[in-house]
């Protein structure tokens, strides 16, 4: 079937992409072999919007379509030198997979060291298909691991820990918004002297604008003196009833109280309340992982790919 | 094509349901010709549970294709009052009839009148449905129920400034008692100042939070006007679906003592400026009343569509 490559250039592109993701997340019987929806709101919301990690949405999307204008594939940068790939499984093929990396080496590569190129790619290690292409196109295997855990939520949830002292709750109203933006500093930056934090609060009105924020779950936990301690903010997608963890941490000096555990379990008895059925998280630190142990239900790795080549001058 | 009707088994048909509606406005190019998905969640999540209590097991019929594919529900919103939700792609004379017989057999309620009714709600451009109507001895009632406008507003084009109204300030309902404040307005501000219906409702806040559990709810879009000594005097909650990238206003009022001020429509309007900065394109409102009608006209421009009820005495 012939396929057509074009950029996104337009708003209603963004939200075709979107609707894409749904379907073939439902086609894979709602486990992650493409992303999440709510995790291409964030790379737009938040990674772009706040952390400037690469251009616009419509200068750095490509899309693969039929004659008839249906999305069959999709390709993006998730940062400065590492692609996520999104491929209807129905359309699948070598062919089309060489070609989105190839466009990918081309157009979404960094500069290395020594006036190299380099750029990554996640695979989980059963898509042998993926990791031919990735062979074949140069790329190698690195030992470097992401986790995607996931829980169903129609089975008995764990018990709240214990939190002495600690209140779980909503997120306030904007009054709340620089404590949140500090959390975030101190979950994130723990080791920079705090007088690096500027201040600014207002990157947070880009994560509540992305178009799955509930203020409901943005769960917070407030220290006993009155600090927010911690944070899980999930975004749920009614339409395949799933829900994933966009970000979640507790501030160095909180750690060690179970606050992320109680977190994520009162996030999940919210999301239960809401219809949804299935949640996600993904981590790559050790004491994540160990958090995710305790409240999820199963985990996938996925491994990085990495290539790094020096430009034909020619 | 052979469709099988049966009656609506448990939640997993009000997901179904869901994704059906919102197949619908799509394949009707975004017009309101079929319930938006929103107002099937507030049925099921605001209406149902807290006023009509009707039992979707009993009262909602679901035709399907052998593939299982929902081609067709129908079901009521008040008691008696029903809705015909048909994919266009399976819309025949011979599946209305079916779906009309059923409402007729199932649905029907006494009236204030004493006689067995059934009044089922149509677009008033759906001139094969009429047809069917006629046949089966329904006729439109002018004088009974008023016509059901439904606004829509594209919001490709600028919107007008949120106009600023001395005295008081739009913003999302806050948090904590603010929630009881939101139910107490909503007593008065929907009834017409019955003090009643006021306190029922904040003494009873349960309401009002299954209303927050709908999956659409989002706390930043819901909308209040806030007088100066912190009373909640008008409301507006909005529901956007970002699959079909469309919203509904609903429900919408001012308290009495607060009318012709300006803030349904400033409400509105910062409404609108959220939508778009969200992503939304296309907002819906529906109106019954002349007042609330000419609200919308005003802020949300002439595009519309009408509900129309028709009635059949079953037995008098």
């Amino acid at each position: 079937m012939k396929l057509t490559l074009r950029t996104c250039d337009k708003e209603d592109d963004f939200w075709r992409v979107r609707n894409f993701l749904r379907k073939i997340f439902l086609l894979s019987d709602r486990l992650e072999f493409s992303a999440h929806v709510a995790l291409l709101d964030h790379w737009r919301w938040h990674y772009i919007e706040t952390c400037h990690e690469t251009a616009p949405f419509d200068q750095v999307t490509s899309i693969w379509e039929t004659a008839d204008r249906q999305i069959v594939a999709a390709l993006h940068p998730i940062c400065h030198d590492e692609i996520c790939m999104y491929v209807h499984p129905r359309f699948r093929t070598s062919a089309l997979e060489d070609e989105m990396i190839a466009y990918a080496e081309e157009f979404h590569a960094d500069s290395f060291e020594g006036g190299k190129q380099i750029l990554y790619a996640t695979v989980f290690p059963e898509d042998t298909q993926r990791r031919q292409t990735l062979t074949r196109c140069g790329f190698e295997y690195r030992r470097a691991r992401d986790f995607y855990w996931w829980r169903d939520l129609d089975i008995t949830l764990p018990d709240m820990p214990s939190t002495l002292g600690y209140e779980i709750r909503s997120m306030g109203t904007e009054a709340e918004l620089p404590a949140r933006s500090w959390c975030s500093w101190r979950v994130f930056h723990a080791e920079e002297p705090n007088e690096n934090y500027d201040g600014d609060y207002l990157w947070y009105k880009n994560m509540q604008s992305a178009p799955l924020y509930r203020r409901d779950l943005d769960i917070v936990a407030v220290a006993p003196n009155g600090e927010l301690a911690g944070f899980c903010t999930i975004s749920y997608d009614d339409y395949t009833r799933s829900a994933a963890i966009v970000l979640e941490g507790i501030a160095a000096e909180h750690r060690g109280h179970g606050l992320g555990e109680a977190l994520t379990i009162a996030g999940m008895r919210q999301l239960k309340r809401l219809g949804c059925t299935r949640v996600f998280a993904t981590a790559n630190e050790e004491s994540t992982n160990a958090m995710y142990r305790l409240v999820m239900q199963a985990c996938r790795t996925a491994d990085h790919w990495v290539k790094i080549w020096t430009p034909d001058k020619g | 094509m052979k469709l099988t009707m049966r009656s609506y088994k448990n939640d997993e048909d009000y997901w179904r349901i869901r994704e059906f509606l919102r197949q619908v406005m799509l394949s009707n190019n975004r017009r309101d010709l079929s319930w938006h998905v929103t107002r099937w969640d507030y049925l099921f999540w605001s209406v149902n549970p807290d006023a009509e209590k009707i039992k979707f097991e009993e009262n909602v019929f679901l035709w399907e294709t052998e593939s299982g594919q929902i081609a067709a529900v129908l079901h009521p919103e008040d008691r008696g009052h029903i809705f015909l939700q048909i994919h266009p792609e399976f819309c025949t004379s011979a599946l209305e009839e079916e779906m009309i017989a059923t409402a007729e057999k199932h649905l029907a309620v006494i009236g204030r009148d004493g006689n067995l009714k059934s009044w089922v709600w149509i677009d008033s451009q759906d001139n094969l449905l009429k047809e069917v109507l006629t046949r089966r001895g329904f006729e439109r009632n002018e004088q009974a129920w008023p016509l059901e406008y439904k606004h829509r507003r594209s919001l490709d084009e600028p919107l007008p400034g949120v106009p600023l109204i001395s005295g008081y300030t739009i913003r999302a309902l806050g948090d904590g008692l603010e929630l009881l404040e939101r139910c107490y307005a909503a007593g008065l501000g929907l009834r017409q100042d019955d003090v009643n219906v006021a306190r029922k409702n904040r003494d009873h806040p349960e309401w009002y939070r299954s209303l927050q559990s709908a999956p659409l709810y989002r706390r930043d879009l819901d909308l209040v006007a806030v007088a100066e000594d912190g009373s909640i005097v008008a409301f507006c909650t909005i529901w956007f679906d970002d699959v079909t990238r469309t919203a509904c206003f609903e429900p919408v009022a001012t308290l009495p003592a607060h009318r012709k001020r300006g803030l349904a429509r400033a409400m509105l309007t910062e409404g609108m400026h959220r939508l778009k900065h969200r992503g939304c394109w296309l907002v819906f409102a529906s109106g019954l009343s002349e007042a609330a009608n000419a609200l919308y006209f005003s802020v949300m421009g002439g595009e519309h569509d009408t509900y129309e009820p028709w009635e059949k005495i079953i037995e008098s």
